[in-house]
């Protein structure tokens, strides 16, 4: 288990830094942007006046920008839920299916390991590498919050939103792992999840400002989402479902790969391995 | 228990509506080199992935050194080195870092001197990316793999895929070694000298299903022998006519050149050329390909 890990941890080493430290600066220069817009309050309230109700709800709508929550939230965690979203799918259907794809799953599932030691050492190492850039992206902001004193927070609060964040892509992950093993290929897979990301976005966004939305709202991952809002408290209840369908959607992905072919060329698709009366296994 | 090391019994693979295997029956014993014969598309590469729990059967059993490979597949595994007919790995790996990730994975493991010495056999260089490496010497690579642990059981689909001449006959080398060490080998091939040069017994499948399984030389010793018999002289047709296991296939160069079908004893051809002036005389055994295409041609003649 931990040789098939650590394999995978130290191949997605550039990618946790790259994201990592990426985010990390963008989060630590946040604050010295919100410093130097502050003196431009009242330009920037009219300019956001202009704007229409539509383009705001995108941003966070409710949300007021002058509050440093708000501008948190506003500047980071109402989009990036999205861009990390498709990493994590992008992440997840390369675990499994994608292997079998190449072919190279082939040769480690016919060593002495089982499906299970597969697929849970993968998604661990997947799940650590989103884990380990969220901390640095935390690390980041918490340098950027010690350096100034225009902000009301403390590095305890600061954390709220990054749990939040990883439960909605933990959730993404997961429904993109779970389609990988019904969908016919990886790229299928990959499609369909980012597209469930992307309406996710548009629906949760626009439920803000057109009620009638509000029925499928709640089957909208990004509901359940409260990036820079979690900074005055995070919401268990909302955490609690995100985990949980993550959880749910996990466990099917890992009974399905159980029960399955290992894919090959021709060897069909839409073909979710159910037992039939008779078969031998 | 049982003497077998490999048993399957009544295996139907279905793919969709293409039934894969048809009720394959065959067993294997402990020690011998196995051929497994047959065109692509005949079942070969199904047959060993089911054996190793990658596919799953719709029927019929499988007994891997008592094991079942669907009830316990990591049993199987540990004494089992396999080389997959289509070879893929990670080509970020250098050939020494797979076989080193590929060795952590097992605990009967042979020493890393016996894998450098062999990868010198094969004239590997083990420090290339695996992405950058030709066909050839990934298969050798997967070949390398199949060492790894102490096993007594090799599946090896296509051993010589992508290798130069020197190089296969280089590989059979190895594998005929392995078997002497009492490890049994399976494997797969479509290039038949190969499987008349090492294996002990052949199986032949057609569409799914095993038609033939015999020693290698009594496959060959069953099937007909062909001479091509010239004499000084013409020779009457009807001389060959008292030998009931004589055929004559073609008469030509007015009488002079005869080629012969002999099912059998050579006595009574010899002692009848015996009474003419022969210029030449060839006698040509057939090879284990032209067993096999026969199997393959019959099945083409009844479609």
């Amino acid at each position: 288990m931990l040789t098939l890990f650590s394999r995978k941890l130290y191949k997605n080493g550039l990618m946790i830094l790259g994201w990592g430290l990426g985010l990390a600066l963008l989060g630590y220069f946040l604050f010295d942007i919100y410093e130097s817009m502050f003196g431009m309050n009242i330009d920037l309230q009219q300019m956001l006046a202009a704007f229409p109700e539509e383009m705001l709800a995108f941003f966070g709508g409710d949300v007021d920008i002058f509050d440093p929550a708000g501008f948190i939230h506003l500047e980071f965690f109402s989009y990036i839920q999205v861009i990390l979203g498709i990493v994590a799918v992008s992440g997840a259907t390369s675990l499994i299916v994608k292997k079998e794809e190449e072919g190279s799953l082939e040769l480690i599932l016919a060593q002495p390991v089982s499906r299970s030691t597969v697929f849970w050492s993968q998604l661990a190492a997947l799940i650590l590498t989103l884990v380990l850039i969220l901390v640095i992206t935390w690390g980041g902001f918490a340098l950027g919050l010690a350096s100034t004193d225009s902000f009301d927070l403390d590095q305890g609060q600061l954390v709220h939103p990054f749990i939040s964040l990883f439960a909605v892509l933990l959730l993404f992950l997961s429904l993109a792992l779970l389609l990988s093993m019904i969908l016919p290929t990886s790229g299928a897979a990959s499609m369909v999840s980012n597209l469930v990301i992307i309406a996710s976005f548009f629906i949760t966004s626009l439920a803000q400002i057109d009620d009638r939305l509000e029925g499928l709202n709640r089957f909208s991952p990004m509901r359940y989402y409260q990036g820079g809002r979690a900074l005055s408290g995070l919401n268990i209840g909302h955490l609690l479902i995100l985990l949980g369908v993550s959880l749910a959607f996990l466990l099917l992905a890992w009974l399905l790969f159980e029960k399955r072919d290992l894919r090959f060329s021709g060897t069909g698709w839409l073909r979710v391995a159910i037992r039939r009366k008779g078969d031998s296994f | 228990m049982t003497d077998a090391i490999i048993e399957l019994t009544n295996l139907h693979k279905y793919y969709g509506k293409l039934h894969a295997l048809r009720g394959l029956n065959l067993t294997v014993r402990p020690g011998e080199v196995f051929g497994f014969l047959g065109p692509n598309g005949a079942g070969k590469t199904t047959t060993i992935r089911c054996m190793l729990d990658l596919i799953r059967p719709n029927r019929g059993t499988i007994k891997i050194m008592g094991f079942n490979p669907q009830q316990a597949p990591q049993r199987v595994k540990a004494r089992v080195g396999y080389l997959p007919g289509d070879l893929a790995m990670e080509g970020d790996f250098t050939p020494r870092k797979f076989l080193r990730h590929l060795r952590k994975l097992r605990k009967d493991t042979r020493s890393w001197e016996e894998l450098l010495e062999l990868a010198g056999r094969l004239d590997l260089s083990l420090d290339q990316k695996i992405e950058t490496l030709s066909q050839g010497n990934r298969q050798k690579v997967g070949l390398l793999s199949c060492f790894i642990g102490r096993v007594p059981l090799m599946m090896l689909d296509e051993p010589t895929l992508g290798l130069d001449p020197l190089m296969q006959q280089e590989v059979l080398n190895i594998i005929r070694e392995e078997a002497d060490q009492g490890t049994t080998i399976f494997f797969s091939s479509h290039i038949l000298s190969e499987v008349q040069k090492i294996a002990d017994r052949v199986g032949i499948i057609r569409q799914g299903a095993l038609v033939e399984i015999a020693q290698t030389d009594d496959l060959i010793n069953r099937a007909l022998t062909r001479a091509s018999v010239q004499f000084a002289e013409p020779v009457p047709e009807d001389s060959f006519g008292h030998l009931a296991n004589i055929k004559i296939l073609r008469i030509n160069d007015e009488q002079r050149t005869f080629t012969l079908e002999i099912a059998g004893e050579m006595d009574g051809l010899i002692k009848t050329l015996a009474q003419f002036p022969v210029r030449d005389l060839a006698i040509h055994r057939p090879s284990l390909e032209e067993v096999f295409l026969k199997y393959y041609k019959d099945d083409q003649g009844e479609e």
